[in-house]
């Protein structure tokens, strides 16, 4: 058998082939699927970026307004310190401007993380509101 | 590329592809089709990435051929030779029995071979192009068609003298 021969042999092979309709409906299908899926991926991206932008944002103002307040709060700080009686304790020098600055840092971070939760669950609560109000 | 552009492409390739699909399933055509699916569903995944749009054919071909071969590495539901001789009767019989000596042929080839010979005979592809689809170089495909060509021969050549 020549080349020739395998080739006339292919030029004539038809093989079963399934319906037209029923694979590209099929595919259409899970190609919907694979765009409910890319939807919410991009939604959930934008959430994210989002809740990050108003995190840094709180975080940078809380930040800013505590800094500003520093004096009032170590004026504050040292009348408390003043004002606690005395229990016999030996007494420890505690560096008023270390422990400000750490307790600052941390209604930071604080703030910062809770306004992100805060604000990943308002905007999934508004997409499934949303989503829910436009199903029925 | 678009969703539209994607689609446009996919009903102008899949006719060929599902042929082709079924020619190397040895005439499975629901494993045939499950493959083409699975190659278009990969193919809109990455599309957004993709540009070349006069190349979507080769593209497709390409990505159908590697999820042919990873459903043969995971041996799942393939037809062998045996299997094929001993094919009870069904409702797609005549074409399939028409057909049996060269899907019994082609069954023997191995999956580069195969695909190598049924690119150029049945796609009339070049043998550049299905370089580029099988991911292998020019020399090493003349090699699997002369191979392929070979075996295809004594095959038949078998099966006229019985």
């Amino acid at each position: 058998m020549d080349d020739d021969k395998i080739r006339d042999l292919f030029r004539t092979f038809q093989p079963e082939l399934t319906s037209e309709c029923g694979f590209l409906s099929r595919l259409e299908d899970k190609m919907k699927a694979i765009d409910m899926v890319k939807r919410q991926i991009a939604d959930m991206r934008r959430r994210n970026r989002i809740a990050v932008a108003v995190a840094a944002v709180s975080g940078f103002v809380v930040g800013v307004v505590l800094t500003l307040l520093m004096p009032m709060i170590l004026d504050w700080s040292t009348t408390v310190n003043l004002s606690v009686p005395r229990l016999g304790i030996p007494e420890v020098n505690v560096d008023m401007h270390v422990v400000c600055w750490t307790l600052m840092a941390a209604v930071c971070v604080l703030t910062v993380y809770g306004s992100y939760e805060l604000t990943v669950a308002g905007l999934s609560r508004k997409a499934e509101s949303v989503a829910y109000g436009s199903r029925r | 590329m678009t969703r539209e552009q994607f689609i446009s492409n996919v009903e102008s390739t899949q006719e060929a592809l599902r042929r082709f699909l079924a020619a190397l399933c040895c005439g499975d055509s629901q494993l045939a089709d499950d493959v083409a699916q699975e190659a278009y569903l990969k193919a809109y995944i990455a599309c957004g990435n993709f540009r070349k749009i006069e190349s979507f054919k080769s593209w497709i071909f390409r990505i159908a051929f590697n999820v042919f071969i990873d459903l043969r590495r995971s041996a799942r539901a393939f037809v062998n030779y045996d299997e094929l001789r001993e094919a009870p009767a069904s409702e797609a019989a005549d074409s399939h029995f028409r057909y049996q000596e060269l899907y019994a042929a082609l069954t023997q080839l191995p999956a580069k071979e195969r695909t190598s010979v049924l690119l150029y005979y049945m796609e009339g592809y070049s043998v550049k192009e299905i370089a580029e689809i099988v991911e292998s170089s020019q020399e090493a495909v003349r090699q699997h068609l002369a191979r392929g060509r070979n075996h295809l021969r004594g095959m038949l050549s078998n099966s006229e003298k019985e």
